[in-house]
């Protein structure tokens, strides 16, 4: 027997043998796109879930195996009269003849309501609520320019004005979408290569030239020290559908992104930590946030 | 030399390949496992005994001319307790106690040259003295002993009375004797108040004087002392429910400034919530830290106020749990949750049907805290802890010299004066009436001392202890 000659042998398996291992060690520690034999377990208990609520997944499930921490950020606090201006000069093209923000009553003598600011000029209407948020509304009959405006053609108008104005600056175009009362482009903010659900743009146009604008700004300011893993995605789809199934009625429905980020409703307060989430969007806009440490659905 | 070197490396490889094997199967943890929770069980002050988790509301003697009173937090009050708890401890047994009838306790009473008595609100669970009494499922409101100079027994009353003969060598008189005399009285079942308008002083209503007119058929009639005889007054009868005491004379007080709790935020947190990781912190413009994790809340004041809130555990499914259980869970959980000081007795406890609401209440010198957000509130089923606040200020330096409280009367017909517009028929109950401090409102918080005056129609009414202003 040729004893050279074998050592050589084993030595070509062996050596393949643990190229192998350690490709699937990688591979089991989130370091590619291929299913870990482990996760094929779960894989399978979610295809039956979501088939049983009659559910279609319509997206890749991004990897998970992350370890994250909460995200401090505190409410942007936007210069309202200049943020005024900016939109006069983009919506009405550079008009000169801007006129005085009345704040709190509206042309009827309307009283505002309490924990927000209304500023009327010229055909729109902003609500600067005590929290952060901003609501710009147009009224339909005055807007001209603004006729049958789709989103697609309201986009480059928008970016525009994200560009120009500093205090948007930041904004990354998420998705549009199509709805009974018109198309709403949606942005949001990002940190660190995460993105930021809790701040948000919404442009919602209507198909009579109508608009609302609402606007919510957060400032990031560093992740907590604690870190923790994050459930996985599956496990955050599971939890999904245990919510789901509870409120809705059994019809065919479809998950078009399932993406990791930060998100967190407002508060009237001075800084606050937000929690990573799965956010599940529908096929009919409905948008879902999965708590990625705790699995609860955020509100 | 080259087949020694293929020779090696094929065991290194052999090895590498055993070795990332195991790594492969065992190494990595299961899918779902985050961090083990570090959930640090540490209570921030230690489990006080089952028998010390409800004292007496207060202890009566009578044994002479009048009845002494002693009320929680006095040292008299504790020795006497304490002598009475391991007596229970020791004489107490299902075997030994016998059911009795009300009139037996009657006249047990009557027989006797001396009475010890304990009342408790909220009642206490026999249990909790002995273990031999754990099937018994008494909860005593009141626990007399009685001796004379052959005769001693205590009675436990509750849903039911029992009694108990004293062995001789379980008793020593001595020890169950007063050592501080503090002597009181017992408001008769009816007073009558004659209240007069024309004394408008500051408070808006009577100024006077006290005078004492032994009534008839028991009946005490406050009559107004300098007006009496001349000016024409209007008439209230009081019926005093249960029996009230009162203490005679001494009773004195002062302002006090009011310093905040200092608890450990951090610990506290960690106590709350399972895994601090998954709470989130919100800082609030006034200041308050507001901590959640999508289930529970925990909110922590400036003033020192902590509120947290579980209402997914609020469920109406739950079983029933014991009295002597939410009890046991309701201090386990205090001394848990931030610690119970030595001056909190627990003062109340009832179901509310969702669970067991239990309330501690400092107390000082013998008078109790009251007052909004006062003292530490416990709502508890068999899931947990559904709602917890906390406010324990501590007690700084009295502001001013001590001064005497103002006569009881004085309080009563005061009380009446201000709300005799909720007092049909000119007739109210009294419910309770009691020497307090009461909780200021504010940053810089003071305990002011007042009488408490509860009558069923009006509720608890507050009145400085001083100038009788309601507060």
């Amino acid at each position: 027997m040729d004893f050279s000659r074998a050592r050589t042998v084993l030595i070509w398996v062996f050596l393949f043998l643990n190229f192998f291992l350690l490709d699937q060690i990688w591979q089991g520690e989130g370091g590619g796109s291929y299913i870990f034999p482990g996760w094929q377990e779960e894989a399978s208990r979610l295809e039956t879930a979501l088939q049983a609520a009659g559910f279609s997944l319509e997206t890749t499930l991004p990897r998970g195996g992350t370890r994250l921490a909460h995200l401090v950020v505190k409410p942007g606090e936007p210069a309202v009269e200049e943020f005024i201006y900016s939109v006069w000069q983009v919506l009405e093209n550079g008009r000169e003849d801007f006129p005085m923000p009345v704040p709190e009553k509206s042309p009827n003598g309307e009283k505002g309501v309490a924990g927000r600011k209304s500023y009327y000029f010229g055909d729109y209407c902003l609500h600067a609520e005590k929290k952060g948020l901003l609501v710009l509304e147009a009224n339909k009959k005055n807007i001209s320019h603004q006729k049958n405006t789709s989103g697609g053609e309201m986009l480059p108008v928008l970016q525009g004005f994200i560009r120009k104005d500093p205090f948007l600056k930041g904004f990354i175009y998420d998705y549009t979408q199509e709805t009974q009362q018109g198309t709403v482009v949606h942005y949001r903010q990002g940190y660190e290569g995460f993105p930021l659900y809790g701040g948000f743009l919404e442009l919602m146009s209507g198909k009579e030239g109508d608009f609302v604008f609402t606007l919510y700004r957060l400032e990031p300011l560093g992740f907590a020290a604690q870190t923790r893993e994050v459930i996985s995605p599956a496990a955050s789809l599971l939890r999904f559908l245990e919510v789901y199934e509870t409120n809705q009625e059994p019809v065919k429905k479809s998950i078009i992104d399932l993406a990791l980020g930060y998100y967190s409703c407002g508060y009237d307060a001075e800084k606050w930590e937000i929690p990573p989430v799965w956010r599940i969007r529908l096929h009919n806009g409905e948008v879902y946030y999965i708590n990625a440490f705790t699995g609860h659905l955020e509100k | 030399m080259r087949e020694k070197f293929k020779g090696i490396l094929l065991i290194f490889l052999v090895m590498c390949s055993m070795g990332l094997t195991y790594r492969l199967w065992f190494g990595r943890p299961p899918l779902e496992e985050g961090t083990a929770p570090r959930y640090e069980y540490a209570y921030f002050t230690p489990l006080p005994p089952l028998s010390e988790v409800v004292r007496p509301k207060e202890i009566i003697f009578c044994g002479g001319e009048k009845p002494h009173l002693y009320r929680r937090g006095e040292e008299e009050y504790r020795r006497l307790w304490s002598r009475g708890r391991r007596t229970l401890a020791q004489v107490l047994d299902p075997e030994k106690m016998k059911r009795c009838s009300s009139e037996e306790l009657e006249a047990a009473r009557e027989k006797a040259a001396f009475k010890l008595v304990y009342a408790f609100d909220p009642p206490f669970p026999l249990e909790f003295s002995s273990e031999r009494l754990a099937t018994t499922g008494v909860d005593a409101r009141v626990i007399t002993f009685l001796w004379g100079k052959d005769s001693r027994a205590i009675f436990m009353e509750g849903n039911e009375i029992y009694g108990l003969p004293l062995p001789e060598e379980a008793w020593s008189q001595d020890e169950f004797l007063p050592t501080a005399v503090k002597p009181g009285l017992q408001l008769p079942p009816v007073l009558v108040l004659n209240v007069v308008d024309e004394q408008a002083g500051e408070t808006g209503c009577n100024s006077f004087e006290t005078a004492e007119t032994p009534g008839e058929t028991g009946s005490l009639s406050l009559g107004i002392a300098g007006n009496a005889g001349t000016a024409q007054g209007e008439s209230y009868e009081i019926r005093v429910s249960g029996e009230i005491f009162i203490e005679e004379e001494g009773l004195t007080a002062a302002e006090i400034m009011l310093e905040k709790e200092d608890l450990q935020r951090e610990e506290l947190v960690k106590a709350f919530f399972l895994d601090l990781s998954m709470a989130r912190r919100i800082e609030e413009k006034d200041g308050a830290f507001y901590y959640t994790n999508g289930e529970k809340g925990l909110r922590i004041y400036t003033s020192g106020l902590v509120e947290f809130t579980a209402p997914r555990l609020d469920s109406s499914l739950q079983q029933r749990m014991p009295y002597s259980q939410a009890l046991q869970k309701g201090i386990e959980n205090l001394s848990l949750y931030g610690g119970c000081p030595p001056s909190a007795y627990l003062c109340a406890a009832r179901n509310s049907g969702n669970g067991y609401r239990l309330s501690w209440c400092q107390v000082t010198d013998g008078l109790v805290w009251v007052g909004e957000n006062a003292g530490c509130e416990i709502v508890l089923n068999e899931q947990g802890v559904t709602f917890y606040r906390r406010n324990f200020p501590v007690a700084g330096a009295e502001i001013a010299a001590r001064r005497p409280f103002r006569p009881y009367e004085d309080a009563l017909r005061q009380a009446v004066c201000l709300y005799r517009d909720e007092l049909p028929g000119k007739k109210a109950t009294l419910l309770s009436l009691r020497p307090v401090y009461y909780l200021t409102a504010g940053k810089n918080g003071q305990a002011v001392p007042a009488w408490a005056v509860d009558f069923a129609e009006t509720g608890v009414i507050y009145l400085h202890w001083s100038t009788l202003k309601p507060l």
